[in-house]
């Protein structure tokens, strides 16, 4: 009973105690976070006498009593909400984000709050004011990031699912270096209420899971129109996972010539060649596309995604939130002394380069052209799916995880590990990394994207990519 | 691009962060490597070779029947001390105002 679907049954039926799934979550997260081999995927959680305290209706919903982990940069009410920052230690939201209430209202038991970079700025659960997350496959590698405890908690079976969100690729990259599902939907299909802003034209809402089922259950969950988020787009909601059996035949897979370059680790390579011809042996037409802009997102992102962030954390100022160094004597220096007290160096480093490219003198140089990258960028996968395209297929991360420490003190190289990702997320289309097998024993991911508003027919190629490839996730 | 130590101290200050010398020293060092990476941003090209058009997309074309969004009762410009080629006007920090700046802002 370790997939979302069997435990909301058994808790419906009776089969078992309704809290039992959430008290089995909560002693396995504290047997396997805490210590100097821990894993640290967890900021806050329920203790065992909370859990064995809780009270959990079986009728309550769509997912009654199912365990579900939520990365730190969502506000919860009962959980405090740090961000994985020095500058939010110990502070409480006074209002809960949309997704947190839609999971309680069908049921779930928000067991606890997952750690992650500050600030959701990283790509290897590295830049935690609270340490680092360590990989459940390699327990001296990273989970990647910037939602590695999230990705942690559900590949070392705490949780079947957790919430995490994307900027740039932060569900999909840990979710292939951890060997579980991780999705990042259009955007606009799922409500950022609550879910404190990075960059607010890029971040979404994104799900980890064991299987793709389970992606795709805590996303019919979550997603619709929320009237508090104007991003938020009011259209109707599709049952994600009618394509499930539909399989691969006659699924058109695009294949961007400009992902299989010699970025990419030879075994990573391996793996995608791999899974593409488990998908045509099941009957997928494979088609080579081009997306000619692709070399320069990366910077077009980490542009554009830095000068958002230099303006979103411009709040944190010692005025409203958590921190406060008053020992100055004036506003000015108390907002300083505040901020350089409370960032962590990644942090700092993004705030001044995004304050630095929207200066007068750079702003077109760097702001200006970044944003016409990204037009350029939407308008490639525009012509490829007008072109008949189902879905494109890609490496999620052209590495496999690396050692805890590795990246570091060199920051272009970590910001390299998005390369694949921050595409969809500049053009907001919905993207999933499904683990194809591994290479040298660590998981590898494929990474598939559809057309804005297409998650059911990305789901249905992520079914049947999942169903070509089951028996056969090995090396080799 | 490259940026100095001076101008990471006068972005600091913009940003409202305190930066040790040593912080300093190696911020400068993290971000000219990664500002000549984004460089390449400034060889990209229109579709058919023309200059690229600056700034972001335009909105997406409404299906029909979807409402538009309504017009601001004021627009920005209308508060703004200095608005000019749909920008707003602010003072550039003194280090930066030689180098790259178009020479009309204040």
């Amino acid at each position: 009973m370790t997939d979302i679907a069997s435990m909301a049954e058994a808790v419906r039926d009776g089969g078992v105690d309704a809290a039992e799934p959430a008290r089995t979550a909560v002693a396995r997260l504290h047997e396997q976070n805490e210590g100097a081999q821990g894993l640290n995927a967890f900021l806050a959680a329920l203790s065992n006498a909370e859990a064995a305290a809780l009270e959990v209706p079986r009728d309550g919903g769509r997912i009654p009593g199912v365990p579900i982990a939520v990365k730190d940069n969502m506000a919860t009410l009962e959980f405090p909400t740090t961000c994985g920052s020095k500058i939010l230690e110990g502070y409480r939201s006074p209002y809960e984000a949309t997704v947190v209430q839609r999971l309680r209202q069908e049921g779930a038991v928000i067991v606890g709050k997952t750690n992650l970079d500050e600030f959701a700025m990283g790509s290897s659960t590295e830049n935690s004011a609270y340490g680092p997350v360590r990989n459940p496959r390699d327990l001296a590698r990273v989970p990647g990031g910037s939602s590695g405890g999230s990705a942690a908690a559900v590949a070392a079976g705490i949780v079947p699912a957790a919430l995490g969100s994307d900027t740039g690729g932060s569900v999909r990259q840990p979710a292939s270096f951890c060997g579980v599902v991780g999705l990042k939907p259009t955007y606009g299909r799922v409500s950022r209420y609550g879910l404190v802003a990075f960059a607010s034209s890029l971040d979404q809402v994104g799900m980890f899971g064991g299987t793709v089922a389970d992606a795709a259950e805590l996303l019919q969950v979550v997603a619709g129109h929320d009237a508090r988020d104007s991003t938020s787009v009011d259209r109707p909601v599709p049952e994600f996972s009618e394509g499930r059996d539909a399989g691969a035949e006659g699924l058109v897979v695009g294949v961007p010539a400009e992902y299989f370059g010699d970025a990419s680790e030879p075994g990573v390579k391996a793996r995608c060649q791999a899974a593409l011809a488990a998908l045509e042996t099941n009957g997928a037409h494979i088609r080579e596309v081009s997306l000619p802009h692709t070399e320069y997102a990366l910077s077009a992102y980490y542009v554009i995604a830095t000068a958002e962030a230099s303006s979103n954390l411009a709040r944190f100022d010692g005025v409203r939130y958590g921190l406060r160094d008053s020992a100055g004597e004036d506003l000015g220096e108390m907002y300083e002394r505040t901020r350089t007290a409370g960032f962590g160096r990644e942090v700092k480093r993004r705030i001044l380069l995004g304050t630095f490219a929207l200066t007068a003198g750079y702003h077109d140089q760097y702001y200006g052209r970044a944003q016409s990258v990204r037009g350029l960028v939407s308008g490639d996968f525009a012509i490829v799916f007008a072109g008949g395209v189902d879905v494109l297929f890609t490496p999620t991360s052209p590495t496999v995880a690396f050692p805890l420490g590795a990246r570091v003190q060199d920051p272009l190289q970590m910001y390299l590990a998005d390369v694949f990702t921050v595409t969809a997320n500049l053009a907001g289309l919905p993207a999933i990394s499904v683990p194809i097998g591994t290479s040298d024993g660590l998981p590898v991911g494929g990474q598939l994207i559809a057309p804005q508003w297409g998650e059911t027919a990305l789901f249905r190629a992520a079914f049947a990519l999942e169903e070509a490839l089951a028996g056969e996730n090995s090396d080799g | 691009m490259s940026i100095s130590r001076e101008e990471i101290l006068q972005i600091a200050t913009l940003a409202r962060l305190r930066l040790t010398d040593a912080e300093s020293e190696d911020l400068s060092q993290d971000l000219n490597q990664i500002l000549e990476y984004f460089d390449m941003l400034a060889s990209i090209e229109g579709p058919e070779g023309e200059r690229l058009e600056l700034g972001p997309p335009k909105a997406p074309e409404r299906e029909p029947g979807q409402i538009a969004p309504a017009p601001m009762a004021y627009p920005p410009a209308d508060s703004a001390p200095d608005f000019r080629e749909e920008f707003f006007v602010v003072p550039s920090p003194p280090s930066l105002s030689s180098a790259d700046d178009p020479g009309d802002s204040p």
